[in-house]
């Protein structure tokens, strides 16, 4: 870990610090407090609900970032080229619509965009990602992804916690459940700028499951990233002298009060959660630090430049919370892939605004070797319709859409399952939003069925009574 | 027995189900009720083979088809079998046709025909051939029997909680003069049985920061500590619990612990996350009901079936109970789901869980895609219910965006009129799109001041019969697209619910309230008496306060349980002290009691004992509420606002709450009691999520406490703390010029007590230091004097004795 641990040390310094201990402050107290800093950005073994546990079995991946592209991208504008779409366009869709539509469309529309090939493994992907397909040789690619509900909010909650009916636990509580935290200091399940439409909370909410495993969000879809930061995590009205005095003068008060008390361990681990946040106070404002960045390093990811700052800026501070030890973090491109119409200007804008980015990412996470285990998966909540909406738009379309995935164990440089001759059913290797929860968490090292939770008189999961393990995409 | 009954769990069953050194086929147990099955054997069975049975099997051989003549939904069926003969032979896997089937190693016999079951399936349901094909008798078999009366036996004995209620003799102790109540006796004649004492009572200033706590959620006040402390009477803490339960501040707190029940919150939540602008009349309701001491069972009919009820002479009261059904209706709902049948169905859904958990302590919503697999409900029973509901009226339309259903709280007059206003206003409306400049201007003047005029008519959220009244079809597997048999609107049998065909004329909304609040339904005053114990122990009686089911914790003391829901059923003039449903009753006849005025001292041989305290020997140290920790500080601060009721939410009524680019507008920052502060679904007040607060989104009677680093960085940094602290340390620099006085102030308002010698030098040192090291940059002594007063009351604020009772 090379973060600087003198980046982030409280605005005094040490003389400061002893002459003002001479006046009545624990010395001892103060020392274990720096101590807890000196190594708060290094990772911080956790004790108690958080603390680390091993894998079922063994890991491929250690942890996880999630691209959420919320509002529903294109398939067949993406990753899964369709010719016949393109042959026929303007016709009928040959096949049966669902029963249940969101909204009636018309004819087939041909992609506007053109597929090439890329790497060695030759996997096509349209002009609007560029970047991103020339990591095509680390990704999977599955053209098969398909779920139950063709409303965004219900979408959001099926992908993000299985059920689009009931308030469940969000996959990264259920990976923090299983496996604790790397870093003490730092939560283990971050959200960077979530929405808060469309489920809001319950997307990364922990439901029934304790709250120790709650994602934590950082801004939300309305701040952007540069802007965005924890709750609570700075004093505005006070110094860092002052708090360690009061923080000093607390733990005294608490120990008197303890004494005629004990042993009472909710009372001690109180007084020891103080100084958990305070080191948590200064690790996690200098994991969102970026300014020891490279320029370079900034340059590939877009910071500072339009129209990549925004996205470019999450998929940092993703991997510097990966790097520290997070174990689940999402970073998500609001709500703006729902092109209903304007399918040409509104993908090309959303793509810009990611691609860069992303493949940055993926070169700065394969370059510090933490690619292999780290599982990086980006997709929407669902796909959009090869027929039309208007002359420039698609609807809803759960049952076809595609996501990929990279590093952290899965099979690299290939696509897997595939689409109707026009993408909009998924056909041959399904994977159904339970299939996908599944295998993730076996890359994890967990057994889907095995990680339960009894609430309300029965055994919960993520994947509730479904789900199939995709051996297949698992290298 | 033979075998030692064992704690089950995952681990154990697996091991189990491995080994199967579980030796010879064991008899059929269950079958004969002749030998008792292994504990294990039925978990076994309910955990992996009932479900496949149930999920692969039942559907084509079950009571709705009969392929082959063969059905698997109880074992003597089994053993029975089909056309071709018995389906199991208990003992024998590899002569089992059923086995035989599911290997699916012969061209003929290949079930189930869809796709053969997984390894691990097939391996399950072949050892439970093996050993002997164990299928408890109680659970479905015998709710669905004629007798209707679950089958006695060591292991298949009908769960205590479906029982009657016993009225239990009050136990002998030998230290009879510790006994103030019968409870005391209850809890001591436990104790005494495991050679423990009681802890010492607490001490007073202890005892009535407690009890204020515990009914008003508020610390006393150095007026009413003085007070108590100088009443020498015996009934001086008896007058201090008539005191509490007379204030307004009661209903307030205790207010607050049902609306975690029933998921109380002024949003909707899920997917579309628009206001309930009318919620809070439910909760100013649930204030109101518990400060009038409503009786519990007319607090249950109101909310289930309040508009059914013969009307009230007079109009509040009806409207009252109108208001009371919006339980019904502040679920979370798919507010955009397409599939409306499902929406439907997953709105009845919501609406069987919170009553059931409710009031009766069950899971009933476990029933839905199957029979119940742990408690004796079927899915015919979930059904029931269902058609109940669905029989209601919960929703305005369920076309996107759906909106839940309201009614007026307000006379026909009051409706007419407002309804003229509309219309006149919408004239208005249409006249100004027309009109240019000056007239323009005029006309927008005029519905301005019209605008102001028109008369408020409270909309409450409420439910009434619906057009389409009638039983619903079992749904298999939870699906609405494959449906069974009519299940007809009855009560479980299992619960002694007796049957009464409901009318194809009412939903049977009536009935239901009606058999929840029967002195004899065997859950309603249990449950009930558990919640209120709970919360004054810190633990209940049943440790599972929403599921009184075969999964849900034991009862601690089932006879102190049975006694306390027995008198709290009882008609009040009843000699032996009835409570007649009264609340407040129960709140004096558990805290007049030595038990509540134990003190928390710890002993080191009672906690070897007795390690979770599950005997009383001594009183629980309890973590504040998030509620009471704010509440507390504003009160101590002196900046709380009394002001009861009334809503504190700026949305427009089904406007969005949040959505994907707006902030959450809920206004939190005001000196009100915390349970006027909006719950806002899917965005639920910061502070609250870090200490605990429900999920609002389900019923919920028992609160984690988590001692989490956000919390300690909420006390730190959180601006409230800070804003309270300068507002305490103004307060208390007001009270006395001398510091050692002022310390001894700010103790007894955040502690209740006396600052010691030691504690007034290190906090006057502290406030030195603090001026010391400011006084260079400062020179306004009046500000370095609030700011080192600031930061020492944020101190009290966070320490462990603000935050805990003892």
């Amino acid at each position: 870990m090379s973060t600087n641990c003198n980046r982030f040390l409280p605005v005094f310094n040490r003389r400061d610090l002893l002459r003002s201990s001479a006046n009545g402050f624990g010395m001892l107290a103060l020392a274990n407090l720096l101590q807890g800093e000196a190594s708060a950005a290094g990772k911080a073994k956790a004790e108690g609900p958080l603390a680390e546990r091993p894998p079922q079995y063994a890991a491929r991946a250690k942890r996880v970032i999630f691209l959420f592209m919320h509002g529903g991208p294109s398939q067949v504008d993406t990753f899964d080229p369709k010719p016949l779409l393109t042959r026929d366009s303007g016709k009928p869709f040959p096949g049966e619509k669902p029963r249940v539509q969101f909204a009636q469309t018309g004819n087939l529309l041909k992609s506007p965009w053109e597929f090439k090939k890329y790497g060695q493994s030759g996997t096509e992907v349209s002009d609007l990602f560029p970047h991103v397909g020339r990591h095509v040789d680390d990704m999977c690619v599955i053209r098969s992804i398909h779920a139950n509900n063709s409303a965004h909010g219900g979408a959001l909650l099926q992908l993000h916690t299985g059920s689009d009916t009931f308030v469940r636990p969000s996959i990264g509580s259920w990976v923090n459940y299983g496996l604790g935290t790397e870093n003490q200091n730092l939560p283990g399940f971050i959200t960077i700028c979530p929405t808060l439409g469309h489920g809001g909370v319950q997307n990364w909410s922990s439901a029934f499951l304790p709250g120790d495993y709650q994602g934590t969000p950082i801004g939300n879809a309305s701040i952007r990233a540069r802007e965005a930061k924890l709750k609570f995590i700075q004093n505005d009205e006070m110094d860092s002298l002052d708090q360690l005095s009061q923080l000093d003068y607390l733990k005294r008060m608490n120990e008197r009060h303890l004494k005629p008390l004990a042993p009472d361990p909710l009372l001690e681990a109180r007084i020891n959660s103080f100084e958990l946040a305070y080191r948590m106070q200064s690790a996690a404002p200098a994991v969102m630090d970026i300014s020891g960045e490279s320029a370079a390093t900034l340059k590939m990811y877009g910071v500072g430049e339009e129209p990549t700052d925004n996205f470019g800026r999450q998929c940092l501070l993703a991997r510097r919370f990966a790097e520290s030890g997070v174990r689940f973090i999402q970073c998500t491109h609001s709500y703006k892939w729902d092109q209903h119409g304007n399918l040409r200007e509104g993908h090309t804008k959303n793509a810009r605004e990611v691609d860069q980015p992303i493949a940055a990412l993926l070169t700065d996470l394969k370059e510090r070797g933490l690619l292999e285990d780290t599982l990086v998966w980006w997709g929407g909540e669902f796909g959009r319709t090869p027929t039309a909406q208007g002359n420039d738009g698609r609807d809803h379309n759960p049952h076809a859409f595609s996501m990929w995935l990279a590093g952290g164990g899965v099979k690299p440089g290939i696509t897997y399952g595939a689409t109707d001759d026009y993408g909009y059913y998924a056909m041959e290797n399904k994977v159904h939003m339970h299939d996908l929860h599944a295998t993730i968490l076996h890359l994890l090292g967990m057994h889907h069925e095995k990680l339960t939770y009894r609430y309300a008189g029965r055994d919960f999961r993520l994947t509730d009574v479904a789900g199939r393990i995709v051996e297949d995409i698992v290298a | 027995m033979r075998r030692e009954p064992v704690v089950v769990s995952a681990v154990v069953l697996t091991a189990w189900s491995l080994a199967v050194a579980w030796s010879a086929p064991a008899a059929p147990a269950g079958q004969t009720g002749a030998a008792p099955a292994d504990p294990r054997a039925i978990e076994f069975f309910e955990k992996r083979v009932r479900p496949v049975l149930v999920e692969q099997c039942v559907t084509c051989h079950g009571s709705k088809l009969v392929k082959g003549g063969l059905r698997l939904d109880s074992r003597a069926l089994l053993m029975k079998g089909g056309e071709s003969g018995a389906a199991i032979v208990p003992g024998n896997a590899d002569g089992s046709r059923l086995v035989q089937a599911i290997r699916y190693n012969q061209d003929h016999l290949k079930m189930p025909p869809q796709g053969k079951l997984k390894p691990q399936q097939i391996e399950d349901l072949e050892t439970w051939v093996k050993t002997g094909a164990v299928w408890p008798e109680i659970g479905t078999a015998a709710a669905n029997s004629a007798s209707g009366a679950p089958k006695p036996g060591p292991n298949n004995a009908p769960h205590w909680a479906f029982l009657p209620v016993r009225s239990p003799a009050v136990p002998r102790v030998k230290h009879t003069s510790w006994v103030k109540s019968p409870i005391d006796a209850f809890v001591l004649a436990r104790l005494e049985a495991k050679g423990l004492k009681p802890a010492p009572p607490a001490d007073r200033r202890t005892l009535l920061r407690r009890a204020t706590f515990d009914l008003i959620g508020l610390p006393p006040t150095p007026e009413e500590m003085d007070a108590f402390l100088r009443d020498t009477s015996p009934q001086a803490f008896s007058r201090v619990v008539d005191r509490l339960l007379e204030s307004p501040a009661y209903g307030e707190r205790w207010g607050r612990h049902w609306l975690d029940v029933s998921r109380y919150a002024d949003s909707n939540g899920l997917d579309e996350n628009t206001a309930f602008a009318n919620a809070f009349r439910y909760r100013d309701w649930v204030v109101r009901s518990l400060n009038e001491d409503k009786p519990y069972d007319q607090f249950i009919r109101e909310q289930v079936a309040g508009d059914l009820l013969p009307r009230p002479a007079e109009d509040r009261a009806y409207w009252d109970r109108l208001t009371a059904t919006g339980f019904l209706v502040l679920g979370p709902k798919v507010l955009a789901e397409p599939d409306k049948q499902k929406m439907m169905m997953d709105i009845v859904d919501e609406q069987i869980d919170v009553t059931s958990k409710a009031f009766l302590g069950l899971t009933l919503s476990c029933a839905r895609c199957h029979d119940h697999k742990f408690d004796p409900l079927s899915q015919k029973e979930y059904y029931a219910f269902a058609g109940i509901f669905k029989s209601t009226r919960t929703m305005q339309s369920l076309a996107t965006v759906a909106r839940a259903y309201e009614r007026p709280a307000a006379t026909a007059e009051a409706m007419s009129v407002r309804q003229e206003y509309d219309r006149k206003l919408n004239e208005l409306r249409e006249q100004v799109k027309k009109a240019v400049g000056k007239e323009k201007q005029q006309l927008q003047q005029r519905m301005k001041e019209m605008d102001q005029k028109v008369p408020d008519v409270p909309m409450v959220l409420a439910v009434e019969e619906a057009k389409e009244i009638g039983d619903v079809k079992v749904h298999i597997r939870g699906n609405h697209l494959t449906l069974g048999d009519v299940a007809p609107r009855v009560f479980p049998k299992v619960l002694g619910a007796s049957h009464q065909p409901i009318g194809p004329d009412r939903s049977g909304r009536l009935e239901l309230a009606n058999w929840l609040a029967q002195p004899t339904n065997p859950l309603t005053g249990r449950v009930m008496v558990n919640r209120i114990w709970q919360h004054h122990f810190g633990q209940g009686i049943v440790r599972s306060p929403d599921n009184f089911g075969r999964l849900g914790e034991k009862p601690t003391h089932p006879e102190l349980l049975d006694w306390l829901a027995t008198r709290f059923v009882a008609p009040a003039d009843l000699s032996a002290g009835g409570c007649g449903w009264s609340l407040k009753k129960l709140h004096r006849m558990m805290m007049l009691t030595n038990t509540y005025q134990m003190s928390s001292a710890y002993d080191a041989g009672s906690a070897l004992a007795d390690p979770d305290n599950s005997l009383y020997w001594r009183a629980n140290r309890r973590r504040l509420e998030i509620e009471a920790i704010r509440d507390g500080m504003l009160s101590v601060a002196g900046a709380l606002d009394p002001k009861m009721g009334g809503s504190l939410l700026d949305t427009p009524n089904f406007g969005y709450v949040t959505n994907d680019q707006s902030r959450n507008q809920a206004q939190y920052d005001v000196p009100r009691r915390s349970i006027y502060l909006p719950v806002i679904r899917n965005a639920v007040f910061d502070v609250f999520q870090v200490y605990d607060f429900v999920e609002p989104s389900f019923g919920n009677g028992k609160r984690a406490v988590t001692t989490v680093a956000p919390q300690a960085l909420f006390m730190l940094n959180g601006n409230f703390v800070q804003d309270q602290a300068a507002a305490f340390a103004k307060r208390v620099l007001a009270s006395s010029a001398a510091d050692a006085e002022r310390v001894d102030h700010a103790y007894l308002r955040a502690f209740g007590r006396s600052a010691a010698p030691d504690e007034i030098r290190s906090a006057v040192e502290y406030i030195g230091t603090v001026k010391a090291r400011h006084s260079a940059s400062e020179s306004d002594a009046a500000k370095l004097e609030l700011r080192a007063w600031r930061n020492f009351c944020q101190v009290l604020f966070a320490s462990n004795e603000f935050i805990y009772v003892h």
